[in-house]
This record gives structure tokens, C-alpha cells and sequence, in this order.
């Protein structure tokens, strides 16, 4: 229910405020995403120079190797190396998913599935893509610095973020960007939960709410709480590089005192771990969405859904030791931690069991968002599955910083937010520009993509459960990996895949843009109100702030009138 | 008409409200993250000030405790009854906190507590500066109303912006007081 109606705006003229100042949602949302796309192609890129040192140590990277790395004659030398993976994780993470996924899609459907005619803060909408963007671009000044990027990996552990362990600026602006792009994050969320609180259509409940809202909602709670935790922990590793505080570094590093680096673990993963339920939970609720809309039936127990993505996020919060259990904590900790990530399990279960009860007898339809859809079910089944063997302690000290964590947290963060990403975008797209995606080009990318990833990430688990640890330039001096070398080279080829799979998107999405079928308002036959108005959606979207008066998956109804299989959520629920 | 705006602004207030409470529970983690460092700290230490330092002079902390009180209370005498002066006051005792926090950080130096002489200086430097910047925020805040201070009239929203500020800038002086607690007297 909404407390107010929003004013109708009259639409900016100019260009700087319509396209780039801009503190329209939709606006907002396609910047984020442009913003998103950019470093995805950027940190892909990444991601094959790494498969390449990993499968062919020692020789040049094809095509672009020789003006990267003039040095070396487009071999990748070991410090750029690290700061690749470094790098690659950063920017998916922070500025891929995050952008993709909470900021694009985030700021273009929770009003328009709520029934709103713009956030509860458009400035502040605004300010937040304004912050994230700068700090992408103080992220990506480290790489022209003279030292290089940060090289700590993306979490940035002490003492190698230290001065001592990287003295260049590179690690300064890592972390100045990260702050930054925690402010920016922040402010977005506290835009969505505000949003989501009052300015909700007449009659739509939070249970009337789309799961995708839900998902949303949840993230952003989680932003909220979390982000400013990683952000102390920024301040203070930023007061340690330049002001010489003492707080993460201790023995003989410290001069002077006696700080302690673990401490950075704590705070970086008291974030870290709510982080992947921040990344995961859009994508849940996405895929909830789209699995009912394209089975034609009622999401099976939405409501249950809801609530267990709530106790996910109350959960998520209690459960980062499992991170650090090889940091000499106490065992008495690691149990209760042990103990608390299984309990995790119980609603992920439900949740899973209602995704398959949602399918279970509809009339499926596979087109493309359904496909990416489907994809998320596979990928993030396998990806949970395999989290059970790094919650339990007994086998996670074996498997710690092992290629198997790599391969777990690609599947579940990766794969699962990458295909979720896709199915919203190619299902969102004609609302987002009034037009639709090839078909056929748009199935090609979904195949490719999934044998591409599940090469990757698979092989991972493999080589990782067969001793190779992650992070190491070239693992194949020792002895022992020489058996794993194949099975490198089939990651690598399948990653090669994966990254190909990728260009028909770029092409398939630019394509669409220039010369794409125009749409009606409903070329999905769904009943959500983003959908009751036209395509692409007009400035400040509803003329008339809908009432609502049922829920969002209101599919197969036996008393609807015949060739009609699904209601808006404005109609009364047809009964007998 | 009437009805109709009066709905408007109750729900203003109530987004406001939301909004603020949001942002201050955010704030609230960046602080309570900080605390967590310190109660790290302070519990594996066996004496606290660890390495032989002296506990600093409780002169400045004092006085900035008492400058920020005072402050509150007169944003909060304000946002009750609108008289300019009672603004004005607080704003200036804000920026009297600033410069008794400068004159905190000399003191300290005189004394030989640095940011980078260990773990205990880094605490009372590290936090005081973040609470330094946060006072910059408020005092921006405080600026930003300006304008509106002038007003012969206040509306109703005028007197919500009032009152959100309000209650941020009672939120750090909250964190101040814990702070001087935990850092100068526990």
C-alpha cells in the first residue's frame, strides 16, 4: 500500500538531464547496466589471461599479449598474474554483478513491479550510479600505476595489502575504490528498501510483491547492515597504508606495536560471506519469477519462498567463520560455525524443492529466459551441493585455497548470478527498449555458455580436489600437478568456449538495439504490473497508480475465460 | 486539496523517517564495526594502555563531550521551539567540536602519542578521525538548512528537514560519548 502518490515530473529536455544526470529509475537502471556490461567484458578478459598462463605457461597471449605485456613478449609475467586474479575478482564481483544485477535491475523493476512512478529518493538514485562509476574508474587507475594494480587478491588479506606486502598505489586505490563503491551501494539500498516499504501500489501486500522484489529487497538489507562493516575495515587498512596506523600489522612487520592481521579477516568476512547472499538473492528471486511465468502455473508456495529467502538472509549473517576455520580458531567456534552453514542448508533446500514444485506439471515453454533460467535450477544445485563438503570442517582443511573453493564459488556466484543476469535481460529487454532479442542467437548463447562454464567449473573442482591450490602462477613445477596438466588445457579450452559464447551475446544485444522486433506491452503474456503499461516503459511509468488485486503469478486459472491462461495483477481474481 | 496534501506529507514523513532510520542503522554498523576492533584489541591486551603509554589527558576529550552536549542540545531546543538563535549556537558549537578535536590531536603529539606508535594511538586516532568526518557530513547538514532558517514561516517540511537533521546530529554525538567512554575512560 502506498503511504503517497508521486507527483508526475515533466520530462527533462536537455541530454545532460534526461541521459546522463538523470534521476529517472529506468534511466538509472540502463547506466548501471551499460556500466555493468563494460566490466564484465573487462574482467572476462581477465579471466582468459589467467586460463592462459594456467594451460600454457611461458608462451605469449594470442592477439592482444604483445601490446600488454611488451616486456615480456606477451608472456604474463608472475606479478601481473597476480594481479589478474586480483583484479578479475574485484571487478566481477563489485563491478559486474553488483552493477548488473542490484543496480540495473534493481532500479528498473522495483518500481515499476511495485506500481511506483520513481524511487522514494531520485537524487539519491542518482548519486549512487554517480559514486559507483567514479570508483570504477579509481579502481581501474591502479592498473596504470607503476607498481601496478592491487595484487592481494580480492580479499585483500594483510599483510599482504600492507605496505609491506604492496607498496604500490595500486592497493591504495583498490581500497579507496571499494569504500567508494560502498557508499555508493549503500545509498542505492537504502533507496530500494524505502521504495519497497512505502511506495507500494493500493492493495499490493509484501506476500502481492513478485519474488524478484523480494530477492532485491532482502539484498538490499543485507547491503545496508554489511556494507559499512567492509567499509571500517577499508578506513582502516587505508589509515595503515598512509598514515602508518598499526592495526593489521603485527610482529616483526609492526615496528612499533602490535596489530593483528586475522582481525582483517573478520571484518572482511563478517561482510564477505551476507556479500555472496547479496549477490545470490536477485538472482533467486529472478529465477523464481521467470520459472512460473514460463511453466504457466502459480509459483509453487511463493509464500514460502518469501519467507525462506528471509531466513537465508537472518542466517547468512551468523555463518562467516566457515571462511577462516584454517586461521587456529578455536574448535569450539568452527563447530558452531559448521553447525550454523548446514542450517543454511534447510532453507535452501525448501527454496530449491518449491523451484522444482513450480515446474513440476507446467506447460513449460523454453524460450531464451526460461533457458537461462532452467541453467541457474542446474548450476546453483551443484554449486550448493558442493558447499556442503567446504562447510564441514573435516574436509574443508583439505580442500582449503584449493581450485575446488574456485570452482564452488563459481558455480554458485558465478555461473548461477551470470545466468540469472541473462535470463532478466533477455526477459526484461522488451520493457527496458521496446524490443526483443533474437531467438535462435539468444539459445546459441545459452548452450555455448553452459557447456563453456560447467567445463570450466567442473575441471575446477576436479584439479582442486586433486591438490592444485589457487593463486599460484604456475603450479605444474611440482611434481605432483604434472597429471593435472590436461585437464588445465580442458578448462582452458572450455573457458575459450565460454568467452566466445559471450560475442554472440555483445552482437545478438547490440543488434537488437540498432534493428530489433519491435514489441507490444506483453509480448511474455504475464500479468505483473510492469507489464500493464506500454513498451519501453514512458517516463514515469503509470499514468494512473494501479490498484492491485491479486498476486503476481495468477497462471492457468481453470475459471479463466478460453485462449486466456493468465490475469494482471489490477484484475480480480476470476472465480467460479 | 487540503486532505490531499496532508497525505502527501505524511508520507514524506514516514519515507523520510524510513530513510533516515536506514542510513543510520548503516552508520551505525561502519561504528559498531570500529568498537569490534577495538573490543578485539582491548580483550588481548593484559594491560590496557598496552606498551607502557600513559592514558592521554582527559582536558580535551572533556571538553569536546561537553561542546557536543551542548550542541545537541541546542539543535534540539531548535527543532522544538524555532528560534534562530538556538541554530546558530549549535552550529557553532559543532565547529568548536571540530577545534577541540584539533586541539585533542596537538595535545596528544605534545605527549608523544602518534597514529603510528602502536595500537593504542591507532585507536584513538583512526576513530576520531572517522567520528571528525562523519561531523563534517553534520555540519554540511547543518549548512544545507541554512537557507531555510530564514524563512519567516516554517512549513511542514521545512520543519521535517529540520528534524531528520536533528536526529543525525544527535546520532553522533551519541558516538562521541561512546567513543570518549571506551577510548579515553574504560
Amino acid at each position: 500500500m502506498a503511504f503517497f502518490e508521486q507527483h508526475i515530473h515533466d520530462e527533462p529536455t536537455n541530454f545532460l538531464k534526461k541521459y546522463i544526470f538523470s534521476q529517472d529509475h529506468k534511466i538509472i537502471g540502463k547506466q548501471f547496466l551499460w556500466m555493468g556490461i563494460f566490466f564484465l567484458g573487462v574482467g572476462g578478459l581477465m579471466a582468459l589471461m589467467i586460463r592462459w598462463t594456467l594451460a600454457f605457461p611461458g608462451q605469449a597471449f594470442p592477439v592482444i599479449g604483445q601490446f600488454l605485456f611488451p616486456d615480456t613478449a606477451g608472456v604474463i609475467p608472475p606479478d601481473t598474474y597476480a594481479m589478474l586474479f586480483t583484479m578479475h575478482g574485484t571487478i566481477m564481483i563489485f563491478y559486474a554483478i553488483t552493477p548488473i544485477l542490484i543496480g540495473a535491475f534493481g532500479n528498473f523493476l522495483i518500481p515499476l513491479m511495485i506500481g511506483a512512478r520513481d524511487m522514494a529518493f531520485p537524487f539519491m538514485n542518482m548519486a549512487s550510479f554517480w559514486i559507483s562509476f567514479v570508483s570504477g574508474i579509481v579502481l581501474l587507475m591502479g592498473l596504470f600505476t607503476p607498481l601496478g594494480a592491487a595484487a592481494s587478491g580480492w580479499t585483500s588479506y594483510p599483510t599482504l595489502s600492507t605496505l609491506i606486502g604492496d607498496p604500490g598505489q595500486g592497493q591504495t586505490l583498490w581500497t579507496v575504490a571499494i569504500f567508494m563503491l560502498g557508499v555508493g551501494s549503500t545509498l542505492g539500498s537504502i533507496n530500494y528498501i524505502t521504495t519497497i516499504i512505502t511506495l507500494r501500489a493500493p492493495g499490493m501486500g509484501y506476500y502481492d510483491m513478485p519474488l524478484s522484489v523480494w530477492g532485491l529487497f532482502m539484498t538490499a538489507v543485507l547491503n545496508v547492515i554489511f556494507l559499512p562493516v567492509l567499509g571500517a575495515g577499508c578506513l582502516l587498512l587505508l589509515f595503515d597504508r598512509l598514515f602508518g596506523t598499526t592495526f593489521f600489522l603485527a610482529g616483526a612487520i609492526a615496528t612499533n606495536g602490535s596489530g593483528d592481521p586475522v582481525l582483517f579477516q573478520h571484518v572482511f568476512w563478517i561482510f564477505g560471506h551476507p556479500e555472496v547472499y547479496i549477490l545470490i538473492l536477485p538472482a533467486w528471486g529472478i529465477v523464481s519469477d521467470l520459472l512460473a511465468f514460463f511453466a504457466r502455473k502459480p509459483a509453487f508456495a511463493a509464500k514460502t519462498t518469501a519467507l525462506c529467502m528471509i531466513c537465508i538472509t537472518a542466517l547468512s549473517t551468523l555463518v562467516y567463520g566457515h571462511h577462516m576455520f584454517t586461521t587456529q580458531m578455536s574448535p569450539l567456534l568452527t563447530q558452531t560455525f559448521m553447525t550454523l552453514t548446514m542450517t543454511i542448508s534447510i532453507p535452501s533446500a525448501i527454496f530449491f524443492t518449491n523451484w522444482l514444485g513450480t515446474i513440476w506439471k507446467g506447460s513449460i515453454r523454453l524460450d531464451s529466459p526460461m533457458l537461462f533460467a532452467l541453467g541457474v535450477v542446474f548450476v546453483f544445485g551443484l554449486g550448493g551441493l558442493t558447499g556442503l563438503y567446504l562447510a564441514t570442517v573435516t574436509t574443508d582443511i583439505y580442500l582449503h585455497d584449493t581450485y575446488f573453493v574456485v570452482g564452488h564459488f563459481h558455480y554458485t556466484m558465478a555461473a548461477s548470478v551470470l545466468l540469472g543476469g541473462f535470463a532478466a535481460i533477455y526477459f526484461w529487454m522488451p520493457k527496458m527498449f521496446g524490443v526483443k532479442m533474437n531467438e535462435s542467437l539468444a539459445k546459441w548463447h545459452f548452450w555455448l555458455s553452459m557447456i563453456g562454464l560447467n567445463g570450466i567449473f567442473m575441471g575446477m573442482m576436479i584439479v582442486g580436489y586433486g591438490g592444485m591450490h589457487r593463486r599460484l602462477y604456475n603450479p605444474f613445477v611440482y611434481d605432483f600437478m604434472q597429471n593435472l596438466i590436461p585437464m588445465n588445457l580442458f578448462i582452458t579450452y572450455s573457458a575459450f568456449l565460454m568467452g566466445a559464447a559471450q560475442l554472440i551475446f555483445v552482437y545478438n544485444f547490440i543488434a537488437t538495439l540498432i534493428s530489433g522486433e519491435k514489441t507490444g506491452a506483453n509480448p511474455w503474456n504475464v500479468g505483473t504490473l510492469e507489464w500493464t503499461i506500454p513498451s519501453p516503459a514512458p517516463h514515469y511509468n503509470f499514468k494512473e497508480i494501479p490498484i492491485v488485486r491479486c498476486g503476481p503469478h495468477e497462471f492457468g486459472n481453470p475459471n479463466l475465460p478460453p485462449g486466456k491462461d493468465f490475469q494482471y495483477q489490477t484484475e480480480e481474481l476470476v472465480k467460479v | 486539496m487540503q486532505i490531499k496534501e496532508a497525505q502527501i506529507f505524511e508520507g514524506e514523513r514516514i519515507t523520510s523517517s524510513i530513510g533516515l532510520m536506514v542510513t543510520i542503522i548503516s552508520f551505525g554498523m561502519l561504528f559498531a564495526t570500529l568498537f569490534l576492533g577495538f573490543a578485539v584489541f582491548r580483550i588481548n591486551s593484559p594491560v590496557w594502555p598496552p606498551m607502557g603509554f600513559k592514558r592521554p589527558d582527559l582536558f580535551y576529550p572533556v571538553l569536546s563531550t561537553i561542546i557536543i552536549g551542548v550542541s545537541s542540545f541546542f539543535i534540539e531546543k531548535f527543532s522544538r521551539v524555532f528560534k534562530k538563535s538556538d541554530f546558530f549556537l549549535s552550529l557553532l558549537f559543532g565547529i568548536l567540536f571540530l577545534i577541540s578535536q584539533f586541539s585533542l590531536w596537538k595535545n596528544l603529539h605534545e605527549h608523544g602519542i602518534f597514529a603510528s606508535s602502536g595500537i593504542f594511538g591507532s585507536l584513538i586516532y583512526a576513530f576520531t578521525w572517522i567520528h571528525a568526518g562523519h561531523m563534517v557530513i553534520g555540519l554540511s547538514l547543518l549548512l544545507f538548512l541554512i537557507p531555510l532558517i530564514f524563512k519567516t514561516e516554517y512549513t511542514n517540511k521545512n520543519k521535517l528537514k529540520i528534524n531528520n537533521v536533528t536526529k543525525f546530529w544527535h546520532f553522533l554525538a551519541i558516538v562521541w560519548v561512546l567513543m570518549f567512554f571506551f577510548l579515553f575512560i574504560f
